[in-house]
């Protein structure tokens, strides 16, 4: 029988509201441009997407009744388009992976300018920080539609630490 | 009747090591921790099959691993310069306090022993600056009662 999953409600509403944030000040984003949560025009726009939910990795007990938790968030931001050349395809696939590596804190040129994630946000739900912000996928096309638009996506995944006493 | 839980059984170290009592709890990120007794035991039989039992104490031992540092932790600023100092003899000694408590916070018994403590590493992974380290029981072992709201230690026969 599978092990049961326990999801971190609390943690994943926090988690989503701050990450939601946290996405629209990536400094690659055009002007006006703007990333939603979980819905995509028809046409175009970014999305982001929790895939399941903050799914608790790693509870730990300590002998005094600590309690650590490492939680996981997956989700994944896709880039709706309808890029007309492979110069497109590839300036949508480059502003995702620059978007995954910013997110992981790391140094990232954007129009000749140096940018760098310095902390990850708070969130505001209990004992809860941001650890680390990884991507588990490089961006790559997901769907291509008949009327020639394409989804590109990107596969991250944050992890927090809950710490309460029992 | 229903299992002890484990956070009912505290201990806590002097972290002044001689200087005015600050007794810290320890065990916030030990998820195991033993006071191991080590039993000097000889057992032996004689030609007529008798056996004897000679019980010569004890050697009582216990290991904090990990031990991760944080800031503003007396007991870090202590174990680091017993490390960075190497530090021997009288200098690693304190006290300990072992207590049973209930639910409520009802002391069942408290118990407060010399100790040295030895720091085995300093360093450890990405996860933390971690210095482990082992509490070495050197006698005196005296019962007494515990306040847990000055977490001080008062010897019933002083």
């Amino acid at each position: 029988m599978p092990a049961r999953t326990v999801i971190d409600i609390d943690g994943s509403e926090a988690v989503s509201k701050v990450l939601l944030t946290l996405l629209n000040q990536f400094p690659g984003l055009a002007e006006g441009q703007k990333v939603l949560f979980s819905t995509l025009d028809e046409a175009s726009g970014i999305g982001f997407f929790p895939s399941s939910g903050a799914a608790l990795q790693r509870n730990v007990e300590s002998i005094t009744g600590h309690v650590r938790q490492v939680c996981l968030y997956p989700f994944m931001v896709i880039y709706r388009a309808a890029p007309k050349t492979e110069a497109q395809r590839m300036r949508i696939k480059e502003l995702l992976d620059t978007l995954g590596r910013w997110l992981e804190e790391q140094p990232v040129t954007i129009n000749n300018t140096t940018y760098q994630l310095s902390a990850y946000p708070a969130l505001s739900s209990g004992n809860r920080v941001i650890k680390t912000i990884a991507r588990s996928s490089p961006a790559y096309l997901n769907s291509a539609y008949q009327n020639g638009v394409e989804d590109w996506l990107i596969a991250l995944q944050l992890t927090y630490d809950n710490e309460f006493d029992r | 009747m229903g299992k002890i839980e484990r956070k009912y059984l505290a201990h806590y170290i002097d972290a002044s090591f001689g200087g005015t009592t600050e007794y810290v709890r320890l065990g916030s990120d030990l998820e195991e921790y033993n006071e191991e007794l080590n039993p000097d035991v000889e057992v032996k039989k004689n030609i007529l099959g008798e056996q004897t039992v000679n019980h010569n104490g004890y050697e009582v031992q216990s290991d904090v691993d990990p031990y991760y540092a944080e800031e503003g932790d007396d007991l870090f600023e202590a174990l680091a310069a017993i490390a960075n100092e190497r530090k021997t003899g009288d200098d690693c000694k304190t006290t300990k306090v072992d207590v049973l408590m209930q639910a409520d916070g009802t002391v069942v018994w408290a118990y407060r022993e010399d100790v040295k403590v030895i720091p085995n590493s300093l360093g450890g992974d990405t996860s933390g600056v971690q210095i482990p380290f082992t509490v070495y029981n050197a006698g005196n072992r005296t019962a007494g009662t515990w306040n847990n709201s000055t977490k001080t230690f008062t010897p019933s026969n002083p």
